[in-house]
């Protein structure tokens, strides 16, 4: 949850925005995780399996949103994260996420994505101005919307999130390129040996 | 038989050598944990990244030791692999041959370190400060380093693992397994070859160190120092 105090038209406003795991598309913590242990669900939002987090905080790193936290000890690198789980167990069962039943204003909602993009344009309609629905097209669409009406800036929301060009070096050519070279190397070695000794067996017959 | 051995690696540069050889095998298996995905369920529960850290101190300890125990080998080590030459222009001339089992009397002599091991000493020497450098971020300072910046030590520490690595492995190769290098494990293990060995492999070296004496007996030219006999 973030609270932020705004000035705007000379009145002061509160704007209260739910930091949680947004649950995108093109997710950066999806992508680095080694042992897979975020990932994709089939209803859409982005899974955790904590059992299998080895902790090594990358997806911390590699998050735009900077929502995952991790708990441990620096020493040892012993560690887990943490995000929201998107209620996995109350959501594959057919109930709402604890979030959304609980929020006291009903300012949440949950459903199908299609019927929430829909909703929200039609709050956004309603309330004209500069407000937008944040997370329609974000990151390939985010399966959390937000009606703002305030610039995203005051709303702390990036204006363009995106997984760093880096992530993107590091997961999508490096690891290739990884395997690529050792393998070309070991070929290359056992190429040698097989032509070495038999050169070298037929040297000796020779003489 | 002692007459026709030579020392090539001393006792202390053996230890070191085989101290800094397990750190890096256990560095490289536990941190394959984590780059290939396919085997990262063995990093589950972390006790391989804590593995990790405890190799790394070693890793990074060994060299140091060694350096405080012989300060004046190291440094000359430090300079014999620096030193490059017309010789090791003629060595990479004649090297595919010679290594593809090709006539041996054709490769120019060597001195106690050819061009080969001296270029992989010199890939081994800036990966680990490669490793060591990017691993420090990775360890202590993951929180106050700016994401985009971690991510580029993971990906200096990738370089170094795509490059040492695949080095590693035509060094292991070369040392234990190349129909040609018969000595080459026995004098990391034992310390010594064969005149015979010292002659046809390091043809340069073995001149030095049997010039001027009657014997052969030798001083542990690995390192280059000399030995009181
Ligand atoms: C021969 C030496 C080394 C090798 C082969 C090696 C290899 C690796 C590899 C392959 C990774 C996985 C990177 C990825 O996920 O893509 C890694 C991670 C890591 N390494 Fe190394 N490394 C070496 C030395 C070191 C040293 C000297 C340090 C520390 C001073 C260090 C600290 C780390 C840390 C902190 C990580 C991040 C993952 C974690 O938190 O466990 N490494 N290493
Ligand atoms: C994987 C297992 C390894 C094996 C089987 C191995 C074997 C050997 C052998 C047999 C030699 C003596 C070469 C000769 O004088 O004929 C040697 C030398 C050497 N080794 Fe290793 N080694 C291994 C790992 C390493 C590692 C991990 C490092 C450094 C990080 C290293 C660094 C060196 C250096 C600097 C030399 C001296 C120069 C040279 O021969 O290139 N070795 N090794
Ligand atoms: S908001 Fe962050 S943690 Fe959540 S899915 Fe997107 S990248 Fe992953
Ligand atoms: S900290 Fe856990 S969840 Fe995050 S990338 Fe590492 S293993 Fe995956």
């Amino acid at each position: 949850m973030r609270f932020n105090e705004v000035e705007s038209d000379g009145d002061l406003a509160w704007l209260f925005t739910r930091r949680a795991c947004m649950h995108c598309t093109e997710a950066g913590c999806v992508k680095v995780c080694p042992t897979k242990a975020v990932f994709h669900h089939d209803l859409g939002f982005v899974a955790y399996d904590k059992d299998k987090c080895t902790g090594c905080g990358y997806c911390v790193e590699a998050c735009p949103f900077d929502v995952p936290r991790l708990d441990g000890s620096r020493l040892t690198g012993k560690a887990k994260m943490n995000k929201c789980i998107f209620c996995i167990d109350r959501v594959t069962s057919g109930l709402e996420p604890a979030c959304v039943k609980t929020c006291p204003p009903g300012a949440l909602d949950f459903g199908e994505r299609d019927a929430m993009v829909a909703k929200g344009q039609a709050r956004v309609a309603e309330l004209g101005g500069d407000a937008r629905l944040y997370g329609e097209e974000e990151l390939d669409g985010l399966h959390v919307l937000y009606v703002v009406n305030h610039s995203l800036k005051d709303h702390k929301l990036p204006v363009n999130p995106e997984v760093s060009p880096s992530v993107t070096l590091w997961q999508d050519i490096l690891q290739p390129v990884g395997y690529g070279v050792v393998g070309v190397v070991a070929g290359g070695l056992l190429l040698n040996y097989m032509v070495a000794r038999a050169r070298m067996v037929k040297a000796k017959e020779g003489k | 038989m002692t007459h026709h051995e030579l020392v090539k690696y001393s006792r202390g540069a053996r230890w070191f050598h085989w101290t800094i050889t397990i750190a890096a095998l256990v560095l490289a298996v536990t941190g394959l944990f984590l780059y290939v995905p396919a085997f990262s369920s063995i990093a589950e529960g972390g006790i391989t990244r804590v593995i990790h850290r405890v190799a790394a101190v070693i890793f990074v300890a060994a060299p140091l030791l060694f350096f405080l125990a012989k300060p004046g080998r190291s440094l000359h080590f430090v300079k014999e692999i620096f030193t490059w030459g017309k010789d090791d222009l003629a060595w990479l001339k004649a090297a595919p041959d010679y290594y593809f089992g090709g006539d041996e009397k054709k490769m120019p002599p060597q001195g106690d370190m050819n061009t080969g091991q001296k270029l992989w000493a010199v890939v081994a020497f800036f990966s680990a400060l490669g490793f060591v450098f990017t691993g420090i971020f990775m360890w202590f300072l993951k929180d106050t380093l700016p994401a985009e910046v971690f991510d580029w030590m993971v990906i200096v520490h990738d370089l170094c693992f795509i490059v040492g690595g695949a080095m590693l492995l035509v060094h292991l190769y070369l040392g234990a397994i190349h129909p040609r290098m018969t000595e080459s494990l026995k004098s990391m293990i034992k310390g010594k070859v064969s005149a015979e060995y010292a002659q046809s492999h390091h043809g340069k070296w073995y001149k030095e160190i049997t010039a001027g004496e009657g014997d052969a007996k030798g001083t542990p030219g690995g390192q280059g120092e000399k030995q009181a006999h």
